[in-house]
């Protein structure tokens, strides 16, 4: 359905994309993970017709969009990082908005402003000024101004960014129930792993402006199969007994975060008695280890030897 | 579609606490301020058209008669024809008559000033700008004059002519006596040709008929008080913070990505910049009936001519929306709100200092008057005093044009310079 080629995004000497192709097919829900600073959102500009590309091709069923954008943008809609609404105007004010300049009117509109308010949880709240709306509820409705003209795919750009638990949750349930009960092809952006294990079929992993892996969830994890992951705790942070484990040669990878530390190993090795050794070696104490089975965030761990939220 | 962008555009305008507040409650006050504050600089003007006129003669219009009789001794016209004529000359003497019957004329004297002034100081006189108008008499004047009335195929007759020096700087006070003149001589020449036919001087000649027609002109005139003023001048100035404000709201758009669903809806470029553009437009009209409005029911300021007061409040509120558009494509196209906040804090000030907003640009250099009469607000003012004091909507063409010109110009500007790709 929509495509892209080889696509390259270059800003003055920097490379922002960098020879980048994904495709998208219909009915389907597509992740795009990676750290920020990654290249997600200048991907999306290019892929949703807003910025051209450097070098490559986007096409959308089988057509270029570089010349002709218009066919694509009739069946797209895009849900920005940002909350791209007016503050000023109410919830059903902003829906008006977005669904007249699709060129909506009459009962048509009022009708496909009450489903979208009634799908984003908002129809009671359809009268209040956005600016008075928590940050959940706002996100809600950037999410319901780009549903107005019944797009055939969607692309969100970190929809959950900054928003309670609960919030969070239902926007979760609303893309899904957007691609399994009106077939909406979805492209997600994010660098929260759980949700893109949550809502995708398919996920592209992504740093420095490149696409590092791509897989359904079971392929990406496989490439940890042969490893595991072990989570320490430790009652003080300690850099020596961080040096000492890095020291180990059958150590892969060393993250720590305040007294947690996460380290890869194959997995057919058994180092819960070494690492006691090296804890009391360098006078540290741990609380607790914990053998974890591989997530996405391992993978884009033993990927970049970076973690996707640093 | 572009009903969506004006709906949209009000709305935010509306709902705004700091647009009402710059957009309404300050001029509001300041024009409250400045009307009482300053009133006394208004009040010195018992009309707007004060006229002084310097009479310069070069002659003596006695000797000229006494020339005249002589010449009527000498000639070969009986006794009987010579008294005849003689009788007539009093009652034929036309600079007698300009003085002490037209410019003494008790309606006129209210706006026409005239001071006799020595022919050798003629040449610095033309220096000094106080004089709206100066009127020389030439040598032989009057002799002339009676020669080419009763011995037109004479040969040593000339023709009598006064001579007008009119003042360009006061060019609305000079015309004024430079018509009166022109009526004065037209009246003067038709009765004195019918006196020639055997046919008397009309009495009522002396204020000739289409004099009266001027002076009461001049008299419908109404005087500019200082609330009246203010009302305009701030009003102007505060009218084009609308078009910062748009530049504001649309860069604000832009930078929350609403541009980006915008134009992912298929919406071209230009019909949201026509959006700005007309929407702009309505809220700059809407906003200055509102302070016109309030200051006729507090201050009693009160527009006679309310169809040229609406042409002009259209063209001010077109020239705006020039204004709207260009400066949101600057945001635009340079990536920054510096355009906006460059007009609000710059162009407008200096706008409203050259258009005279705060104090009357003719008290200013010529250069200085010349120029402020180009900037949208002095040409708005000068067109909205103008029908103000009765005059018509004639005489404010040019400044309409020139609002209607910056407010196409800018626009078809902005529009074609609007950025194509826009950054993120």
């Amino acid at each position: 359905m929509l495509e892209a080629i080889d696509i390259t995004k270059q800003f003055k000497k920097k490379k922002v994309v960098d020879g980048l192709n994904m495709y998208i097919e219909s009915g389907e829900t597509v992740g795009l993970l990676g750290p920020n600073g990654a290249g997600k959102s200048t991907t999306i500009s290019m892929i949703s017709s807003l910025v051209p590309p450097t070098s490559g091709d986007v096409r959308f069923r089988k057509q270029s969009i570089l010349k002709n954008p218009q066919e694509l943008r009739r069946v797209l809609g895009v849900v920005p990082q940002e909350i791209a609404l007016y503050n000023d105007l109410s919830a059903k004010e902003n829906l008006l908005f977005f669904g007249r300049i699709h060129q909506m009117s009459g009962k048509q509109l009022q009708k496909k402003v009450d489903e979208v308010l009634e799908l984003i949880g908002l129809s009671e709240q359809k009268k209040v000024i956005t600016k008075h709306f928590s940050g959940g509820m706002k996100r809600r409705l950037n999410i319901g101004a780009s549903l107005m003209h019944d797009p055939e795919m969607i692309i969100m750009d970190e929809p959950t960014v900054g928003i309670d638990p609960q919030s969070r949750n239902h926007i979760l349930e609303t893309v899904k129930r957007l691609n399994q009960e009106m077939g909406m092809s979805i492209l997600y952006t994010s660098h929260y792993m759980e949700e893109v294990e949550f809502i995708c079929d398919r996920i592209y992993i992504m740093d420095q402006g490149r696409i590092i892996a791509v897989g359904t969830k079971d392929e990406i994890k496989s490439i940890l199969s042969a490893e595991k992951t072990l989570t320490i705790k430790v009652e003080q942070p300690n850099e020596k007994f961080i040096q000492s484990i890095r020291q180990e040669g059958l150590v892969k990878e060393v993250q720590s975060s305040g007294n947690m530390i996460t380290i890869v190993i194959p997995k057919e090795v058994n180092l819960f008695a070494r690492l006691f050794q090296l804890a009391e070696g360098t006078e540290t104490t741990i609380q607790s280890i914990e053998a974890q089975t591989p997530t996405l965030e391992d993978v884009f761990l033993h990927l970049t030897g970076r973690a996707l939220r640093n | 579609m572009f009903n969506a962008f004006l709906k949209k555009q009000l709305l935010v305008f509306i709902r705004n606490p700091e647009v009402i507040i710059l957009q309404l409650v300050m001029p509001i006050v300041l024009i409250t301020i400045l009307g009482f504050a300053l009133g006394g600089l208004f009040e010195g003007e018992k009309s707007p058209i004060e006229a002084k006129v310097a009479y310069v003669s070069q002659g003596n219009e006695e000797d000229d008669i006494e020339e005249f009789k002589t010449f009527l001794q000498k000639s070969r016209l009986d006794p009987e024809a010579i008294a005849a004529i003689e009788g007539q000359i009093k009652t034929l003497l036309p600079l007698k008559i300009l003085r002490e019957d037209v410019f003494e004329n008790d309606k006129l004297k209210e706006f026409v000033h005239v001071k006799e002034v020595e022919p050798e100081k003629l040449t610095k006189l033309k220096k000094n700008k106080d004089y709206a108008v100066i009127i020389e008499v030439p040598e032989k004047f009057t002799y002339h004059f009676l020669m080419s009335v009763f011995f037109p195929s004479e040969q040593t007759s000339e023709k009598p002519e006064l001579k007008l020096y009119q003042n360009e700087d006061r060019e609305l006070a000079s015309q004024l006596v430079a018509d009166i003149i022109e009526d004065f001589q037209h009246q003067y020449t038709l009765q004195t040709a019918l006196a020639k036919i055997g046919i008397p001087m009309n009495p009522e000649m002396k204020q000739p008929a289409e004099s009266e027609v001027s002076i009461q002109s001049i008299s419908a005139v109404k005087s500019v008080s200082a609330i009246a003023y203010y009302t305009i001048g701030i009003s102007m100035m505060f009218v084009l913070y609308v078009a910062s404000m748009a530049g504001t709201f649309a860069f604000a758009e832009k930078e929350s990505n609403v541009y980006t669903r915008i134009i992912l809806s298929r919406a071209s470029r230009t019909s949201y910049l026509m959006g700005t553009f007309i929407s702009a437009i309505i809220i700059a009209f809407i906003q200055l009936l509102i302070l016109f409005g309030f200051s006729f029911i507090a201050y009693g300021v009160k527009w006679d001519d309310l169809s040229s007061f609406l042409a002009i409040t259209i063209c001010i509120a077109i020239a705006v929306g020039g204004f709207a558009t260009l400066v949101t494509t600057l945001n635009y196209r340079f990536h920054s709100q510096t355009f906006s906040n460059f007009f609000s804090s710059i162009g407008v000030t200096i706008f409203a200092l050259l258009g005279g907003t705060f104090v009357p640009v003719k008290g200013m250099s010529e250069t200085v008057a010349e120029i402020g009469k180009l900037t949208p607000d002095g040409a708005a003012m000068n067109a909205y005093l103008n029908i103000y004091q009765g005059y018509g909507i004639e005489t404010v063409i040019p400044q309409l044009v020139t609002l209607c010109i910056y407010g196409m110009m800018l626009a078809v500007i902005g529009v074609s310079i609007f950025p194509k790709e826009v950054r993120q």
